[in-house]
């Protein structure tokens, strides 16, 4: 990931401070998400797998252990095109 | 932490449970040690910090981390800068989650969704929002408040002043960190 560009609108309405009343969501469920959505649940949830948290973040910026990562697989959902996409912004943000 | 460069001063530390009334005093206690330049200077070598752009160098006019007030609470707002906007951060998050500043669209939606500061969400729940980011990025699609918030709902944890996402039984996408 890398940084986002600088967006001036970006402080409107968001909690810099400390708030009283955080907002406790209960969990969403489907019918609730918007049908783009609702897919990719469905397709996270077909993958059948716990991501191990730690293992994602550590491999973050190195595109090669990230494959490892899961496998030497390209991604389940749409692959081979997806990867190149992530070597390339990695390239542009200088990790590469 | 991250503030403006100018900084007029702030009220004095008795003040502030007249001023943030409805803070614990636990909350009131929660006080940054990162209270000198020259603290905030030895971390500038630091590869986990630094050398992976913790903070883009293209947004420095805009961004700047300054050292805390000794004493002064997590909590406040802008009311000591006289409206100057700033906010903390915790080191760990930058250092061991990796997350980058400016936070992305997605981070600046989930945050302002739940109502919940950046200092405010429990670092190992940073770690899920990082590693959810991850997990799009490399699946090939944009990360989605709403899909976040079908696999984790928002609690605070007995009388905590945390924030923290918790995985729905059944539907856990994200090991603990």
């Amino acid at each position: 990931m890398c940084c986002a560009k600088h967006d001036p609108t970006a402080l409107d309405d968001f909690p810099l401070y400390w708030t009283e009343h955080p907002k406790l969501l209960k969990a969403k469920a489907l019918d609730e998400l918007p049908p783009a959505d609702r897919e990719v649940c469905k397709a996270l949830a077909g993958l059948g797998i716990v991501f191990d948290t730690l293992k994602l973040i550590v491999c973050e910026y190195n595109a090669h252990s990230l494959t490892t990562y899961f496998g030497g697989e390209t991604p389940p959902l749409l692959p081979s095109v997806i990867y190149c996409v992530m070597l390339i912004h990695l390239h542009v943000c200088g990790f590469a | 932490m991250v503030r403006p460069k100018s900084q007029p001063g702030s009220p004095p530390r008795t003040n502030y449970k007249a001023f943030y009334t409805w803070a614990p005093d636990e909350l009131l206690n929660e006080c940054t040690t990162l209270t000198t330049m020259q603290y905030l200077e030895n971390h500038r070598g630091d590869p986990h910090l630094y050398n992976f752009n913790a903070f883009s160098r293209t947004h420095d006019a805009h961004i700047s981390v300054c050292p805390g007030r000794p004493g002064e609470p997590v909590c406040v707002d802008d009311r000591p800068t006289k409206g100057d906007p700033f906010f903390f951060m915790h080191q760990t998050v930058f250092k061991r989650i990796g997350v980058r500043l400016p936070f992305t669209p997605f981070e600046r939606e989930l945050l302002t969704e739940i109502n919940t500061a950046p200092t405010q969400l429990h670092p190992n729940s940073w770690a899920f929002v990082r590693a959810f980011q991850i997990l799009c990025g490399y699946l090939g699609f944009l990360p989605s408040v709403d899909v976040f918030l079908h696999f984790f709902e928002v609690k605070k944890q007995g009388k905590s002043f945390w924030v923290s996402f918790s995985g729905i039984a059944g539907r856990i996408l994200l090991s603990l960190f």
